[in-house]
Formats: C-alpha cells, sequence, structure tokens
C-alpha cells in the first residue's frame, strides 16, 4: 500500500473499524512511513481532544417531565373512551349475554316440546 | 398500553442528554433544541412497534436527527432560524484562573468555536462518532449513507475541524497571548 491508499482509510484504521486483512497492511506501512504515522497520531489526538473537551449539554430538568406529559397524552384520547364507559360497556355485554342464553334455552325447549 | 409506556420510557429516557445534546449542537437554541427533542420523543413512540431491540441509543438518535432536520427545514422557509451568535455563546475565561487551567479553558473555547464553524453534516457526524459512540455501521444506518461514505465524511470533517482548530490556536500565537 502506498501513503494515499493508506491515508484514505487511516481514520478507520485508528478507529478500529477496519475489517479483513488491511489493518495488518496499514500496520506494515506505518512501521515504515514517519509522516503516515503522524497522520495517525493527529487522528488519535484529535478524538481526544473532542471527547475530553467538547461541551457537551445536559437536558434541562423541566424537559424529561414535558416528554413524560406528552407521553402520556399520547396514550390519553385512545384509552380515555375505556374509562368513561368502560363500566357501562361491561355491563351491556353481560344483560346481552345473559338474553342470549335466555333466548337459547327458550328455543332449544320449545323446539322440544313441539317435536 | 401503560405497560408499553412505561418500557418505552425506561428504554429511552436515559437516553435524554444525548439527544439534547446532538439537538443542540444542530441548533443553535436551547428551546429550539428542546422542541425537537419532545418531537422526536413522539415520533420514536409512534414508531416503536419497528423497533427491533439492538442499540436503542442509535435508534433514538437517529429519529432526532432526522426530526432536527424536518425541523430546519420547516423553519428557515420563514426565516425563524437565527444564526448562531457566537460571542453570546462562547465561554467566558476568569481572569484569576492558573496558567494551566486558562489552557485547558481556552483549548475548549477553541474547540467549541471550531466545531460551530463546521457545517451540520461534519458537526452531526463528530459527535454521534466521537462522543455518542456510534460505530460506522450505525452511522451509516442513522446518517442513510453507506458505510464508506461515513468512512470518508468522517474523515473530512476530522481534517476540517483541524483546520478551524489550529486557525484559533494560531491567531493566539499571531495576537502573542
Amino acid at each position: 500500500m502506498d501513503c494515499d491508499e493508506v491515508r484514505q482509510c487511516l481514520d478507520a484504521y485508528v478507529d478500529g473499524e477496519l475489517e479483513f486483512t488491511r489493518p495488518s497492511e496499514i500496520k506494515t506501512h506505518l512501521a515504515g512511513c514517519p509522516a503516515c504515522q503522524l497522520a495517525a497520531e493527529q487522528i488519535a489526538s484529535l478524538s481526544s481532544i473532542v471527547w475530553i473537551d467538547m461541551e457537551v449539554y445536559k437536558a434541562p430538568r423541566e424537559l424529561r417531565s414535558k416528554i413524560r406529559t406528552a407521553l402520556r397524552k399520547e396514550f390519553e384520547p385512545r384509552f380515555a373512551w375505556f374509562f368513561k364507559y368502560g363500566h357501562s360497556l361491561a355491563y351491556g355485554a353481560i344483560v346481552l349475554a345473559f338474553g342470549f342464553a335466555l333466548a337459547w334455552t327458550w328455543a332449544t325447549f320449545a323446539g322440544n316440546k313441539n317435536q | 398500553m401503560e405497560d408499553e409506556r412505561r418500557r418505552f420510557e425506561e428504554t429511552f429516557l436515559p437516553f435524554l442528554d444525548a439527544a439534547y445534546n446532538l439537538a443542540r449542537w444542530i441548533v443553535p437554541h436551547d428551546q429550539d433544541a428542546q422542541d425537537i427533542v419532545q418531537e422526536a420523543y413522539l415520533r420514536a413512540l409512534k414508531g416503536y412497534h419497528g423497533f427491533r431491540g439492538g442499540n436503542g441509543r442509535a435508534w433514538l438518535l437517529t429519529i432526532v436527527r432526522n426530526t432536527a432536520y424536518t425541523w430546519i427545514n420547516r423553519h428557515s422557509a420563514d426565516e425563524k432560524l437565527v444564526p448562531y451568535e457566537e460571542e453570546k455563546h462562547a465561554e467566558i475565561i476568569s481572569f484569576n484562573q492558573s496558567g494551566h487551567e486558562m489552557v485547558i479553558e481556552r483549548r475548549k473555547e477553541y474547540l467549541q468555536r471550531a466545531l460551530e464553524r463546521l457545517p451540520t453534516e461534519f458537526r452531526e457526524i463528530i459527535i454521534l462518532y466521537e462522543l455518542e459512540g456510534l460505530s460506522y455501521k450505525e452511522l451509516a444506518l442513522a446518517l442513510g449513507l453507506p458505510v464508506g461514505t461515513v468512512m470518508s465524511r468522517l474523515s473530512r470533517a476530522r481534517r476540517r475541524l483541524q483546520q478551524e482548530f489550529a486557525q484559533f490556536r494560531s491567531s493566539e500565537a499571531a495576537n502573542g497571548l
């Protein structure tokens, strides 16, 4: 590999993201090329400067509660009706089921009598 | 459903700082970043069924990033997006610091300014890789790019950052600081 080829994938090499046999080819090249070695060191050094010195913005406290409220609201409309009418619906279903059972019983026994 | 919401919160709320940090580096104002993050969480909730496990952080950051770009497109149309005010946001160096602290503070300030001067596509890839630790494959998914393009973009972003950083340092040297 020549310098141009090495430079093209030097970042990925430093990041440990290169696959297959290329890392060993680059390693061999770096061992004999001070310029590429320096470039690799600069990449690593920039990475650590960014990691150490970069400003990290922390989410304001109120954002967490704002998001929680918004998420709850998102669930509300679909299920609000259930909490409002759930009991009435359940009673209705029981009455209907009881009615069907009664009708079926009556139809069965009336049918048998007629035969 | 209550369980689903709780599960969602337990999985994704721990990444709130990362989400906000990314949004804050894409848009300059706190309130805009907050709106973006809130919208991104709602989008994430809607797409939660499509989440097949794996790296939840990368998944959420992808949504934050996409939401930020939608937000920028929407707001740049009516010119509500105010350019970054460098002086207002620059770090203030206290004069009673020791020499070593001054050097560290200056380096931080220059890095901050150098990052702010990068195009958004370079800034976001630096943040997602260096700070949030996404792999090249995860970056490819988050940015919708092939891995080869991720590789070259990250490389170009670093070169540009190096140049900007060096420029601040040389201007400091020229001013005799």
